[in-house]
């Protein structure tokens, strides 16, 4: 469970986030919807770390943890599973597919310093994990190739592998299927319906698209003006195929 | 002749080992840090005291120094690479070196004008003169350190810092800290500092708080930029630039006839424009087109 208490975010004087107070529960799919500039990105960033919030806090229960997200480094976001995607996928420049994935077997690994960080990369150990991944986002054929040359999509593909491959429990996306062509928005979907399906995950996405947000997602909240102001529970999921149906019309 | 082309190759493998110290913060991490010439003294003090004061042998003497200059990279890396970035990041780690120099004029061996009797460099191969000897110590330390750095750069860490100096916020995204990294790798740039230090301490005999000054930071940087992040002879490239640059120039026609204390200053002028002129040549931009 992630429980948002009364985050307040400002920039230079201008107020994107207002007491925003929510508790996403565990094992469960959010889509935080609302119109841009609400404050959902900002929301999304506070919760991963990226932003540190003027007021508030974001505790994150379970099993193993109770930690305030907003006073923790990556290291001990890693270590309780929390790990996020990016509304335009970044780029490693030359770096290549396999590479790229390679960091998000190594997310697993211990952030101890000079913990294991100077022995060899296990290349024939996470061979098959980053093969998986990358049949899994259809990119099995660009292993070798430079993230510099894949496409937007691609990309998004890309980050989608790496965070299958981190093997985190707590997602989260932001606009997973911004800008990607009907083909890809529905291997993201799957994929993170099958993910859910393997796995107790609990995933909060910002999204604009309402058919796939609703067949992804268990509740949404909206947010206005930097507040959350209503939620709503979705029960009857349609079956996967319709989705299909969709993405295609 | 001999004696000089040797003496040549342990001077530009000392700076080479520090200039791969400058080139992993430079072009790997993609850091400036100006820190070097500080730790290239701490290196050259602690094994001249080590083995004069301490009685430590000198080989242990280096590697006990090396690892001294890589504990205080370690423990002033830390607040610095967590609290600042960039410019003042910068400025910080040369303000360190100046306080090196401070440090050393004052408490330092010799005082201000530095100390003399740093014991040599241990004979190993039977005969040959000392500075043949001296080549195949610093050779041997040399290719060694050349080793552990191709393996580091095929570890876990080295794959690290190639995506924290491309994309420092996805690597946090994954749960990485690049100020985690940045620090193991300033460490280490310390350990390769101070590790050529004390080889040209007990090289030269000679240890002076001018090793850690301005003069030779601005030094190190140029070879660091020189030996590039593309190869990983670069470094060798920068030390040979820095090295016999200007003792070829020193040594030109030109000076026939100039007082020898102005060879030197002038020397170093006509390297600064080489610098400038290769930069110019081989790092120059584009031009932009204009239109019509």
């Amino acid at each position: 469970m992630i429980e948002v208490e009364h985050i307040t975010k400002r920039f230079h004087g201008n107020v994107v986030l207002r007491d925003a107070t929510h508790c996403f529960q565990r094992n469960r799919t959010t889509a935080i919807l609302g119109k841009n500039g609400s404050g959902k990105s900002t929301l999304l960033h506070v919760i991963s770390g990226a932003y540190k919030p003027d007021s508030g806090r974001v505790l994150l229960h379970n099993e193993k943890a109770h930690v305030d997200l907003t006073q923790e480094g990556p290291e001990e976001r890693r270590r309780v599973g929390v790990i996020r995607s990016f509304q335009e996928p970044r780029s490693y420049g030359n770096m290549t597919v396999r590479n790229v994935l390679t960091i998000g077997m190594l997310t697993r690994s211990s952030g101890r310093i000079f913990g294991n960080g100077l022995l060899k990369i296990p290349e024939a150990q996470f061979e098959t994990p980053i093969q998986d991944a990358l049949n899994t986002v259809n990119l099995f054929e660009r292993a070798d190739t430079p993230m510099k040359e894949l496409s937007f999509g691609q990309r998004k593909l890309l980050d989608l592998a790496g965070l299958i491959l981190a093997d985190a429990r707590v997602w989260l996306l932001d606009e997973p299927f911004a800008g990607v062509d009907s083909a890809s928005a529905q291997i993201i979907l799957s994929c993170i319906q099958c993910r859910k399906a393997e796995s107790s995950l609990t995933i909060i996405l910002v999204a604009h698209e309402q058919d796939l947000v609703e067949e992804l997602s268990d509740q949404t909240v909206i947010m206005e003006d930097g507040r959350i102001v209503q939620e709503n529970q979705i029960s009857n999921q349609e079956p996967h195929s319709n989705s299909e149906e969709r993405l295609e019309a | 002749m001999i004696d000089l082309v040797f003496h040549l190759l342990v001077m530009i493998m000392i700076y080479s080992m520090v200039l791969a110290g400058q080139q992993i913060m430079l072009f790997r991490c993609g850091v400036l840090t100006l820190s070097s010439a500080g730790f290239f003294a701490l290196g050259g003090y602690f094994s001249a005291w080590f083995s004069t004061s301490l009685n430590i042998p000198v080989p242990l003497a280096v590697g006990l120094s090396a690892s001294v200059c890589f504990a205080f990279g370690f423990g002033i890396g830390a607040p610095i690479f967590l609290r600042l970035k960039g410019d003042f990041l910068a400025l910080a780690t040369l303000m360190l070196s100046q306080l090196v120099v401070s440090i050393l004029k004052v408490g330092g061996m010799g005082g201000a004008s530095g100390y003399a009797g740093v014991p040599p460099l241990p004979k190993l191969l039977g005969g040959g003169s000392n500075t043949y000897q001296a080549f195949v110590y610093v050779a041997g330390v040399f290719v060694l350190g050349a080793i552990c750095l191709r393996c580091l750069w095929q570890s876990r860490l080295g794959l690290l810092a190639d995506a924290a100096k491309t994309d420092p916020s996805h690597l946090q995204s994954r749960g990485h800290s690049p100020a985690r990294i940045f620090i193991q790798f300033f460490a280490i740039s310390a350990l390769l500092a101070g590790l050529g230090g004390a080889l040209q301490a007990h090289y030269l005999g000679v240890i002076e708080p001018s090793m850690a000054s301005i003069n030779s930071t601005v030094v190190f940087l140029s070879g660091g930029i020189i030996a590039g992040g593309k190869t990983s002879f670069g470094s060798l490239l920068g030390a040979l630039v820095i090295v016999v640059g200007p003792e070829l120039l020193q040594n030109f026609r030109i000076f026939e006839g100039v007082n020898s204390w102005m060879a030197f200053p002038i020397a170093k002028i006509g390297f600064a424009i080489l610098v400038i002129a290769l930069a110019f040549i081989f790092f120059r931009k584009p031009t932009q087109a204009t239109s019509t």
